[in-house]
């Protein structure tokens, strides 16, 4: 597996390249270094699928315009009172 | 549909009312729009209308084919409605007003009876508006009646027209009249005699601010849908990623949408990004701030966008039917969410837009899948890995202890080989004795052919022959030699049946007999006959061949018929004879001595002939 396409890799890609994966195990008509070689496949796409689902980084931000320049801004929610975006160092507070 | 509707209207601009009435102008003119300016300005009415009166034309204006009394309440109407209106005169129409009154019937003091008056107002009513556009507000809508038809009221501040809409017309109509409501009609004006009556029947009617708005969104409709933008030859749309990086959403900062949208997304996924960019929704300018806010979102790396807004009147909603708008979201590289409005609202955005959500709540649940659903998704995914592999090494386990049983229990396989062994041995024996058997066979076969041509069986084969050959011949001899000698005894009875001797015998028999008859008879001749009779015993004796014979001669026969060998030339070398000689004294062949004798020579009488 080559690591440098599956960063690239969106979710859909891995759950469907997973669902292959099972789909021929589960037909059962590999040879055993095959069974082996697609299981570890499939180990290393639900590793990055949860990679995936654990990456997200909370972040409602708000991108302003201001004399020109794009800044993002973090964005208070209602729906989360005092939960402000994980502030993941791009954000510059400019008070407006 | 609300009430009060020239209000918001007024905020529609002027552009749409302009495209709505410059429509209109295919109707019957108005005539008071002949003097007005473009501008709103009230022309002063070129009579003066009774206010609220029954809606009877206007005494002064009866031009056979153009009067239209009704448009100039209208006009007076105008400071009511809403100001802004293009009223486009047509030259046209100004050239039949001023040419009408000069075919205006001249007053006569012609009396009429009613229904004489009334036809000439219906035909001249009926005549003039065949196809007339009029607008003002609904009143006294109570809704169809039994046979589906509709029938209220249009009015304005100056002036009520009674308005019918059949039921095959009032089926098209697809939004809801409601009291109040400012709409146009089209229609034609249709008198009803007995009750003297006029009312608008309505063909066709729009709801006046959004009817206005329904046109340019047909017209940009059109327009996209020829570019390809929107409709059956648009791209394809793209599909939204399933596990998005960082969703844009183009809204109202202040809007209570976006804390929807924010609330429902993070609910299904709590760590999702978003990045919120601002931009009016309403309003003028908004269309404008919607297409920058999209242009700064395409330069993130945002990979949705929900464009949303809540619910809205029509107009509310307009910004997101503005071309601006809707090229904007054409273009835009990534896929696209339109959320705007309530669920039955459509915008132009919408159809451009790669996913139509209904509501923008609806929105946030389409762009963000629920965090813990695509966790159970891996842990499925995981499990399901770990099952098939088990699934795998299970079965390769059994075929490997099916093959240490049959290694482990050799026995059986040998025992299995051995009966196999016997079995073969059996066939083998079988097999060759019959293949010897055969071989034994065909060699005893070749051996009798052989023994066919060997010399002693040959001439044994020939001895038989010639050995059967004799006894045929010796049986033929034998049997010839019987027959012949059949034929003889045959012969020879014949021959003493023809014997003289028996001949004698009856003579003599006779000549008792005669001789009795000649002693019985008499004995008269008997001398003479006895003397007659001696001489013929005599000359008789003296004739048989016996007496003959006796004298030494011998008479043949042939051996095998029998016959008499009376001449010579009868016999032949070899022909069996039987010779007889008679003693001296015989009386019958009988009493002949025989020889038989062959003949060995023949000579004949050389001199015969």
């Amino acid at each position: 597996m080559a690591t440098s396409t599956e960063k690239a890799q969106p979710y859909s890609e891995v759950v469907e390249r997973l669902e292959d994966v099972v789909k021929k195990l589960e037909t059962g008509q590999l040879s055993l270094e095959d069974t082996l070689a697609e299981f570890e496949k499939g180990i290393r796409l639900v590793q990055r699928g949860e990679e995936l689902l654990n990456q997200a980084d909370k972040r409602v931000q708000e991108l302003l315009e201001h004399q020109g320049q794009e800044r993002t801004v973090p964005l208070e929610t209602k729906a989360a009172p005092g939960r402000l975006a994980a502030a993941a160092g791009e954000d510059e507070d400019i008070p407006f | 549909m609300r009430k009060g509707r020239p209000a918001s209207a007024s905020a529609l601009g002027r552009i749409e009312q302009g495209d709505l009435f410059a429509q209109a102008e295919s109707a019957p003119v108005r005539p008071g729009s002949a003097e007005a300016p473009p501008v709103p300005a009230a022309p002063p009415p070129p009579v003066e209308l009774p206010r609220g009166g029954a809606p009877v034309p206007a005494p002064e204006a009866p031009g056979r084919r153009r009067p239209v009394p009704a448009p100039a309440p209208e006009v007076r109407a105008a400071p009511v409605a809403p100001p802004p209106r293009v009223l486009r005169p047509s030259p046209e129409a100004m050239q039949r007003v001023d040419v009408e009154p000069t075919r205006a019937r001249p007053l006569e003091p012609t009396v009429f009876t009613v229904s004489e008056l009334t036809e000439l107002v219906k035909g001249t009513l009926e005549s003039s508006f065949r196809k007339v556009l009029v607008r003002g507000e609904v009143s006294g809508f109570r809704g169809p009646n039994a046979t589906g038809h509709l029938y209220f009221s249009l009015k304005d501040a100056g002036a009520t027209l009674d308005v019918k809409i059949w039921a095959s017309a009032a089926r098209n109509v697809r939004f809801r009249l409601e009291e109040g409501l400012e709409v146009l009609a089209e229609g034609y004006l249709d008198v009803y005699a007995r009750a003297g009556r006029y009312s608008l029947i309505v063909q066709r009617i729009e709801p006046a601010g959004a009817g206005a708005l329904a046109l340019a969104f047909a017209q940009l409709k059109e327009r996209l849908t020829a570019e390809g933008l929107m409709g059956e030859r648009r791209r394809p749309p793209r599909a939204l990623p399933r596990l998005p990086h960082r969703i844009g959403i183009v809204t109202s900062r202040t809007g209570a949408v976006l804390q929807d949208f924010l609330r429902i997304v993070l609910r299904r996924h709590p760590r999702a990004s978003i990045l919120l960019c601002h931009a009016r929704v309403q309003g003028p300018g908004a269309a404008e701030e919607v297409v920058r806010a999209l242009g700064r979102l395409s330069r993130t790396d945002v990979d949705v966008v929900v464009v949303a807004r809540g619910g809205g009147s029509a107009e509310d909603l307009w910004t997101f039917n503005e071309e601006v708008v809707a090229r904007a979201i054409a273009a835009f590289p990534v896929p696209v969410v339109s959320a705007v409005g309530h669920e039955t609202d459509v915008t132009i955005a919408d159809f451009v837009a790669d996913v139509r959500a209904p509501t923008p709540s609806a929105a946030a649940e389409l762009v963000v899948p629920v965090l813990a659903e695509l966790e159970a998704e891996m842990a499925q995914g995981r499990l399901r890995l770990r099952r098939a592999l088990q699934a795998a090494l299970a079965e390769r386990r059994h075929a490997l202890a099916e093959l240490r049983r049959q290694l482990e229990s050799p026995r059986h396989a040998v025992a299995d080989l051995r009966q196999e062994l016997v079995t073969l041995e059996d066939r083998l024996e079988a097999s060759t004795r019959r293949a010897v058997r055969a071989y034994g066979e065909a060699v005893r076969r070749l051996r009798e052919r052989l023994d066919r041509f060997r010399p002693e069986v040959l001439l044994a084969q020939r001895r038989q022959v010639v050995h059967a050959l004799r006894g045929r011949m010796v049986q033929a001899v034998q049997r010839r030699l019987v027959r012949e000698r059949e034929a003889l005894v045959r012969g020879r009875r014949a021959l003493e049946r023809r014997s003289p001797v028996a001949s004698l015998a009856e003579g003599h028999r006779q000549l008792a007999s005669l001789r009795a008859q000649l002693q019985a008879a008499g004995l008269a001749r008997v001398g003479t006959e006895r003397q007659r009779l001696y001489g013929a015993a005599a000359k008789l004796d003296a004739l048989s061949p016996l007496k003959v014979m006796a004298r030494g001669y011998a008479v043949a026969y042939r051996l095998d018929t029998g016959a008499l060998l009376a001449r010579a030339e009868e016999a032949a070398v070899g022909l069996a004879l039987q010779l007889r000689w008679a003693p001296p004294g015989s009386r019958s062949l009988a009493e002949c001595g025989e020889v038989d004798a062959t003949v060995t020579h023949v000579r004949l009488p050389s001199t015969q002939g």
